[in-house]
């Protein structure tokens, strides 16, 4: 509770020695009028403190001795001025040189000629609050320091790090604008201006121009408290657009400097004051510009290479498509002329054999039997390329059902040649398409019975074992087998390892073999040694496409 | 016009699509004996489709067109379509003969409308079982409708 009372103080009442006390009161002292906020009074102290002129000072405000950007601070806190004692607390104040002084303000409110007044005492602390207040400002700069590093590599965006260090550093130093100019040879390119509102007319800075040229050729920041009477500001743009003081400092990045920092303010001020605060701004700016450049270049590498790739890719399967499509017309071309070879040469042994001689029939008989195997080379060969463009149609497929009909087909030579067939099933299901698995078992099972022709005893083992890709079948025979340095030439086409009068076939079966599973998203492998045997190892997926992405996001999709 | 039963006052021929000379001759070589109807020739897409305005004359409708899809000039998709989109021919049975046995053109024959589609035997014995099996059937046993309402469009 205060005792709140208005004192008459209008110049008729006013006692001289109350006017003594107020006129040499060592602190400077005024009477405000708290509705036009005029100076009514003001006393010697206040005259030599602020260094107007006593008349002069009368034409002021009290706005016109507070920087600016307290103005809002100032007119909340009259408007809630209450009757009696106020102890404002520290404020700045502007004398008429510009200096900011620290004052610490007691006032009372008084009746002045019967208008409401408020009767100032302004106690100059500058020094003592400096001292203090050094130490809190250069806490609250590490602070804004360790916010602005967090925050600008938070993103490796470049427009992003741009437009957050331009706003933070606006907001830290507390200037009316922050400028950003990356250096582009011998010009400043202006990124982006954190202002209230677009400065769009700020161009384009030659290095060595106005200020912020200035400081991008030197290297140092350079600092202007007024760059109206400054002579190394040239630039009228910046004087047009209301700035009064500028900072620019360079954005260093090892030697070189890559662009600069342009605060603002559109009052007088010394930004040179917080010059090691700034400077260390700077370079956490260009540090997180540094990266972000660099992850953009990595980037677009990165992209650049995946198109590249992209493109590689679609090539090798025009390619490829027009390879099969080739295989495949040259394939049934060659049939009409193999037609009429064979056609011909029948219908010379039926209708003309009695003309011929041994030796003439006989060389029919190659012609015929040239023109047959011809015939099986390209129907190899078509369903070798068909495996290529056939879609596949993968289902689950039990395997013993199938082996057994596939060695039923058999069922004859096996009799007859006396073939002990051994089948043990271990899995209940593989992932495949039925058709292209089946060409796969036929392949293996033939191949095992041409080889074991001319082996006592033949032998051949079909087992399946659960195995970590899926299921693993083997098919293996007792026959002449394969020495392990062909192993890689067998699974291509039109590969033999024997004479056609040995061991017949075209050497298009292990190739289909291998097409059909790795189609499959399986893998084939043999294992052999002359005169030892060979064994052909199938490793098939037991889960279909969409479940193995799931088990492993990264497998690529597969071409159909 | 339309259909006219079938009868023996005019034998009905087999009409042979055919452009590749050894092909043509061998076909007719292999028919020969096992049929009792002529064989009417064309020798590319034009001339196939030449017939429908023959047939349109009053030239006896062949028992079965055996075309070919290989063909200079029209194809022998173009002409299957033609023939059996036609508001008086489109029950003209079409057996395709061809070297090709692709999937794709398997489906596109029978999708325009063909009656079967024979891969073309490379061993001539087997080309004559062919020939005679297409004349027991096509020329035999299968009786064509008496009235024809084609699809519309």
């Amino acid at each position: 509770m205060y005792f709140r009372a208005t004192f008459p103080m209008g110049e008729k009442y006013m006692k001289e020695s109350y006017r003594y006390l107020f006129e040499s009161n060592p602190h400077p002292m005024w009477i405000y009028d708290t509705e036009t906020l005029g100076f009514l009074a003001v006393n010697d102290a206040a005259v030599a403190k602020y260094g107007y002129a006593r008349e002069e000072f009368l034409t002021k405000t009290i706005r016109d001795i507070r920087p600016p950007e307290d103005l809002p601070r100032l007119l909340r806190n009259i408007a809630d001025l209450k009757p009696g004692l106020d102890q404002a607390g520290i404020w700045r104040h502007i004398t008429r040189d510009g200096r900011v002084l620290s004052v610490e303000i007691i006032s009372h409110t008084v009746e002045y000629d019967g208008r409401p007044a408020e009767l100032v005492l302004a106690r100059d602390v500058t020094e003592e609050w400096q001292a203090g207040e050094g130490v809190a400002q250069k806490g609250r700069e590490l602070a804004a320091l360790n916010a602005l590093g967090r925050k600008i590599n938070a993103s490796l965006s470049l427009p992003l790090v741009t437009e957050t260090a331009i706003r933070m550093v606006a907001e830290l130093a507390a200037s009316d604008f922050a400028l950003l100019f990356f250096r582009e040879g011998e010009v400043l390119v202006l990124q982006n201006v954190a202002t209230p509102e677009s400065h769009s007319h700020i161009p384009v800075h030659r290095v060595g121009e106005c200020l912020c040229g200035l400081a991008a050729r030197s290297g140092e920041a350079l600092y202007s408290s007024d760059i109206h009477h400054d002579r190394r500001c040239t630039w009228e743009e910046c004087k047009k657009a209301g700035f009064r003081s500028f900072a620019a400092i360079p954005l260093r990045s090892g030697d070189e400097t890559v662009g600069v920092l342009g605060l603002a303010s559109l009052t007088k001020r010394d930004f040179s004051i917080q010059d090691s605060f700034l400077e260390t701004v700077a370079d956490q700016v260009s540090a997180a510009l540094r990266n972000a450049r660099l992850y953009e270049q990595v980037r677009k590498q990165a992209a650049e290479l995946e198109r590249r790739v992209e493109e590689r890719t679609e090539e090798l399967a025009a390619k490829n498509r027009e390879l099969e499509t080739f295989a495949y017309t040259v394939s049934h071309d060659l049939k009409a002329p193999l037609r009429g070879i064979k056609g011909y040469s029948h219908l010379l042994l039926q209708d003309h054999a009695p003309q011929l001689n041994e030796e003439g029939r006989r060389f029919l008989g190659n012609i015929r039997d040239a023109a047959g195997q011809m015939n099986r080379l390209i129907d190899d060969l078509l369903a070798y390329s068909r495996l290529e463009r056939r879609p596949l149609a993968r289902t689950r497929i039990n395997l013993r059902p199938l082996v057994e009909a596939l060695v039923a087909e058999r069922g004859e030579e096996i009799r007859s040649r006396g073939v002990e067939v051994v089948m043990t099933f271990a899995c209940p299901s593989v992932s495949a398409d039925r058709d292209g698995l089946a060409m796969v078992l036929r392949n293996l099972l033939d191949n095992a019975l041409k080889f074991t022709r001319d082996v006592p005893s033949p032998r051949i083992v079909i087992e399946e074992e659960e195995s970590p890709e899926g299921c693993r079948l083997r098919v293996s025979d007792n026959g002449i087998g394969f020495e392990m340095k062909y192993h890689d030439r067998i699974f291509g086409i039109f590969q033999r390892l024997h004479r056609t009068e040995d061991y017949p076939g075209t050497g298009v079966g292990l190739a289909i073999v291998r097409k059909a599973v790795e189609r499959m998203g399986g893998v084939v492998r043999g294992e052999s040694a002359p005169g030892r045997g060979a064994s052909f190892v199938l490793e098939l997926p037991t889960k279909d496409e969409q479940e193995r992405r799931t088990q492993w996001p990264f497998l690529p999709p597969r071409t159909q | 016009m339309a259909f006219s039963a079938a009868s023996n006052a005019v034998m009905r021929p087999i009409l042979l699509v055919e452009d590749n000379p050894m092909d043509l001759d061998l076909t007719c070589r292999a028919f020969a004996g096992r049929t009792r109807n002529p064989i009417e020739i064309a020798r590319d897409g034009e001339e196939a489709l030449s017939w429908l305005k023959r047939w349109e004359e009053g030239a006896p409708q062949p028992l079965v067109v055996l075309l070919d899809l290989k063909l200079p000039r029209v194809g022998g998709l173009e002409v299957l379509q033609q023939i059996k989109s036609h508001r008086l021919f489109g029950a003209i049975p079409v057996v395709v003969l061809s070297s090709s046995s692709e999937d794709g053109d398997v489906h596109a024959a029978y999708r325009l409308g063909a009656n079967s589609y024979i891969v073309k035997p490379v061993d001539f014995e087997v080309f004559t079982s062919v020939a005679e099996e297409i004349d027991r059937y096509w020329c035999g046993v299968n009786e064509p409708p008496r009235e024809w309402y084609p699809e519309p469009g």
